[in-house]
């Protein structure tokens, strides 16, 4: 695919959020611009006498978009990698439209467009729950490199201290939180999907007015998703999720004894005997199950 | 009417223009005319196709602006990675808006397209930002800045609608309000799978799931099936 694809052309536009090996993730300001809105000129005229009809010009206010660009492996044949740039959009979006329909709060997809290994979606105005409970952004420390001014350390330290604080503004308590992320994670699991990389970067807390809690938890990055209803799947699932508690938030295992409490109650006493059974299990012998080479 | 540019396109489909109109009362008769059209000979017909250059969307098959333009998106897309399948932009609006990766174009067309008993309609046009960008030796009038001819071609457009559709413009923020088939969308759509209560969706946040997972739908048919 040539560079002229206007799907490729959005990334010019867009500001790079993060680098992975697989994908790059954008923030594109605007998907649909603002549009010029008009009225017939026989309507102007009336609008003109009376007042109100010109109070009904309200517009959607442009929303921003994220975009996930599987960037072509020059490392792989072409072919190959056209072909695993497919599938793993596809079961991506799939996976995500399966979580819409289970009523689980995930980000919609907007475009995709397989040629140019484009997927844009709904972009979450919220903050990870790593960055609520204090952890900092994802690859703050580790990157030092993308710090190049002090403005974007200002930046970064309100943004963080607005993470920190939202909680207190929401008006929850942590507890409140760890049970939220466990119930979602139960409805993820009956809904017989396998998140597949679950760690507090991937799981982002947003103010939601029309809901009573007034937030939900939006899960995200779903590239290493899968279907499946076998206890040992979900098992692994959560203690992926344990580690990374367990190494981002050190001082959190009484949290996180929370969201697996909710988690069981959500699962329902039959199914949490399966899987706390198997994560005993998984515990005692790491996320592989086989101990080959 | 609004007018969206998007000027990553193509300059011939970088404008995309929308009307809502509701309390339609000449649906039978715009159809008849379309019919009539697509066969009609000579400068006539040309004439009569280019009044009727637009997609006319069964406005209760439409919940949000998302979902519109998501189905657009996908239609420009397909035209410029020359992959349309059916004959114009317009008529790959409406197949983009149907759930099937393999839709054929006459059920896409009932379910989407105008009918005789239409009641709330939407217009789509995707052309070029204005009519005259391309040569200016066509008036006298001195060269416009191309805001001014963009302006002047959206008024005609949106003046040309409404001699064309006898109903109420309204903002497409209205769309929600108004009298949206639920019931044949979650058919559609297979939404009748997700757990919720009733037929029709009695909370904002229901429709915010539906809607979520309809925009969605639309959004990922390419790489669906």
């Amino acid at each position: 695919m040539s560079q002229t694809s206007p799907t490729l052309q959005l990334i010019e536009r867009a500001e790079l959020i993060k680098q992975g090996a697989e994908a790059r993730v954008y923030k594109l300001p605007v998907y649909f611009p603002e549009p010029s809105i008009r009225w017939p000129s026989k309507l102007r005229k009336l609008a003109e006498e009376t007042p109100q009809a010109s109070s009904s010009t309200q517009s959607s206010s442009p929303t921003p978009l994220l975009l996930k660009h599987r960037f072509p492996k020059t490392y792989r044949h072409p072919h190959l990698d056209s072909l695993l740039t497919r599938q793993r959009i596809q079961s991506e979006s799939r996976s995500l439209l399966r979580c819409l329909k289970a009523g689980i709060t995930v980000p919609l997809l907007r475009m995709v467009d397989v040629e140019a290994g484009m997927v844009g979606m709904e972009w979450i105005d919220g903050w990870s729950v790593r960055e609520v409970l204090g952890g900092g952004a994802e690859g703050e420390e580790a990157d030092p490199e993308l710090e190049d001014e002090g403005e974007v350390d200002e930046e970064k330290a309100r943004r963080r201290k607005e993470a920190e604080g939202a909680l207190a503004s929401l008006g929850i308590t942590i507890e409140q939180l760890m049970t939220s992320i466990g119930k979602t994670l139960s409805t993820l699991h009956l809904a017989q999907i396998i998140h597949g990389d679950l760690t507090t970067s991937n799981m982002m807390l947003r103010p939601a007015p029309t809901r009573s809690a007034g937030y939900e938890i939006v899960l995200i990055d779903f590239g290493l998703s899968s279907h499946s209803n076998v206890p040992e799947n979900l098992a692994v699932d959560l203690y992926v999720l344990e580690r990374a508690f367990a190494s981002t938030h050190p001082t959190s295992e009484r949290w996180y004894q929370g969201v697996l409490d909710a988690y069981a109650k959500g699962l329902g006493e039959k199914k949490w005997a399966l899987v706390g059974g198997r994560l005993d299990e998984v515990r005692l012998r790491g996320r592989k199950r086989d101990m080959i080479g | 009417m609004e007018s969206y540019h998007l000027s990553h396109f193509p300059v011939d489909h970088s404008s995309v223009h929308l009307a809502f109109f509701k309390n339609v009362t000449n649906s039978a008769d715009l159809r008849k005319r379309l019919v009539a059209a697509a066969t009609m000979e000579g400068e006539e017909g040309d004439r009569e196709r280019d009044l009727l250059d637009y997609a006319f969307v069964e406005a209760n098959m439409i919940v949000d602006r998302e979902q519109l333009l998501t189905a657009i998106y996908s239609a420009l897309q397909a035209a410029s990675s020359g992959s349309l399948k059916t004959k114009t932009l317009h008529s790959e609006v409406l197949l983009s808006l149907h759930p099937s990766a393999t839709p054929q174009i006459n059920e896409a067309l009932r379910k989407f397209g105008i009918s005789a008993t239409t009641k709330n309609l939407i217009l789509v046009r995707i052309g070029p930002p204005s009519s005259c960008s391309t040569t200016s030796t066509s008036t006298s009038s001195p060269p416009s800045s191309d805001e001014d001819a963009k302006a002047e071609h959206e008024q005609k457009l949106v003046d040309a609608m409404s001699d064309l559709v006898e109903g109420e413009m309204t903002s497409l923020s209205q769309l929600r309000e108004s009298d949206v088939d639920w019931k044949g969308l979650k058919k559609l759509y297979k939404l009748n799978e997700m757990n919720l209560p009733s037929n029709a969706p009695s909370t904002e946040t229901e429709k915010d799931m539906l809607a979520a997972v309809i925009t969605s739908t639309i959004a990922t048919k390419t790489v669906a099936g």
